[in-house]
């Protein structure tokens, strides 16, 4: 009976002492936690060594995991898109034809200004290369409005370059890693970009506020703004070069202008960068 | 060294690698770049492994692989570090400590209180993040996410249960 009792005692010491290493474990792994997430809330910077060679490392799995659903998706669409086919084609000839006109008068416009510009002997801005790469995932979510690239420091991705989709700038650099690079979107809360309203001449900011429609901010209260105007980045502060096609005003509610991005951010699988380096005249934040 | 790799021990191994592999999965899934999404929300899949495991076999999460997943999803994503590793800690431990009550429930009233997790965990997220940047986040997408991970959440169940029957008892 002794025996019995020594034993159950014995064990139930041991639970304890599991439990209370356990319990002590646990609160050494929260507190570690919190510290890390004070520190990358305080000092952002200071993780980002971190945080992209980690992506550097798990991107090529997310490529691998992503895969078979890219596949799928693919499917679907080119299936579903089959039935639209013909009448696609059919537009597509038409704007075909449109584009053709539009493009002799780009080339006569082209030389025309070439000739003004000669003229005048205005001071061009340097042309920009782009590479293109594409987008390994889109870990965008209900707070953080990101996408991971296929291109880091070994390419030439620098950061705060702008990135462009084929329809218009998307978002810049914010993490350059040696292989991949992380964006920010446009649409993030954290986006703010100078910008002009083509037409006006009336400079803004757009500012992103997680939902597609971005909103213009700092505007005059008399800036006459139009539905449909083009928005174009300024090149104010000269990190992004100026004329970026980014979208074009969609409407305006309480005083707020919304803009309606040229790309589909949600469905983008490659993308261009702009190869630029920054004004001598900028100094970089250390 | 026999008794390690005896057949016994390696089919049981094969079965837990089976559900770690599975819980990989869906923690990967959280990442994926879909382009047929409609409405720009993520499901929480990996929460619901989280809730059915710890409740069922907590014996597969340990505090260690909860800070890896966690600390790994806030570098990927973009979040402060840190941030989910306490929330899954957390949730793993309030669950683990509950269990008894949680599975001595009907199946509807588990998924309640998954519900009211799902809820409370979005709701921290929520307030987390409208501190950090002083401003209100919109509620839509969260509501996107809710509403999808608890529709979701009986279908995971189904795919949990028959892999939970292959695991040993102990």
């Amino acid at each position: 009976m002794k025996k019995i009792y020594s034993k159950k005692t014995k064990l139930s010491q041991t639970i304890t002492s599991i439990a209370l290493n356990n319990r002590a474990s646990t609160v050494f792994l929260i507190l570690i936690s919190v510290i890390f997430l004070t520190l990358s809330i305080l000092d952002p910077t200071k993780i980002n060594p971190l945080r992209s060679t980690t992506t550097d490392i798990v991107s090529p799995v997310i490529t691998f995991v992503s895969r078979p659903f890219e596949v799928i998706a693919q499917t679907i669409t080119s299936v579903s898109g089959i039935a639209s086919l013909r009448a696609e084609n059919k537009s597509l000839q038409a704007e075909n034809a449109r584009l053709r006109e539009w493009y002799q008068t780009a080339l006569m416009l082209q030389a025309e200004n070439q000739s003004l510009h000669k003229l005048l002997n205005v001071k061009i801005d340097n042309q920009h290369n782009y590479f293109t790469t594409r987008v390994i995932s889109d870990v965008s979510n209900n707070f953080v409005k990101t996408i991971i690239i296929n291109s880091g420091l070994s390419e030439g991705a620098k950061q705060n370059q702008a990135v462009l989709s084929g329809e218009g700038m998307i978002g810049r650099v914010i993490e350059p890693g040696q292989n991949t690079s992380r964006v920010l979107l446009l649409t993030d809360i954290n986006s703010r970009l100078p910008v002009l309203i083509e037409g006006t001449n009336q400079k803004a900011i757009l500012v992103g506020n997680n939902s597609d429609t971005p909103i213009l901010r700092h505007l005059a209260k008399d800036a006459g703004i139009i539905a449909g105007s083009r928005i174009v980045t300024s090149g104010d502060g000269g990190i992004f070069p100026p004329n970026l096609p980014i979208g074009t005003i969609d409407r305006s509610l309480d005083g707020e202008v919304k803009v309606k991005l040229h790309s589909d951010i949600d469905n983008i699988s490659f993308v261009r960068i702009v190869d630029t380096s920054l004004s001598k005249n900028l100094i970089r934040s250390q | 060294m026999t008794s390690f790799f005896s057949s016994e021990k390696l089919d049981w191994s094969w079965r837990i690698l089976l559900v770690q592999s599975l819980i990989l999965v869906l923690f990967l899934l959280g990442f994926l770049n879909i382009p047929i999404s409609f409405v720009e929300f993520k499901i929480l899949f990996f929460f619901m492994a989280l809730f059915y495991w710890s409740v069922y076999r907590p014996s597969l999460f340990s505090g260690i692989f909860l800070f890896f997943l966690g600390f790994l999803q806030d570098i990927i994503i973009g979040y402060p570090i840190g941030l989910h590793a306490v929330f899954y800690i957390t949730f793993y431990f309030i669950l683990k400590a509950q269990r008894t009550f949680i599975m001595a429930q009907t199946y509807f009233v588990q998924w309640l209180i998954f519900s009211l997790s799902v809820i409370f965990l979005l709701a921290c997220e929520w307030i987390f993040f409208s501190l950090i940047s002083l401003q209100f986040f919109g509620f839509e997408p969260l509501l996107w996410s809710f509403v999808f991970t608890i529709c979701i959440y009986p279908f995971m169940v189904l795919l949990f249960i028959p892999i939970h029957k292959l695991l040993p008892t102990n």
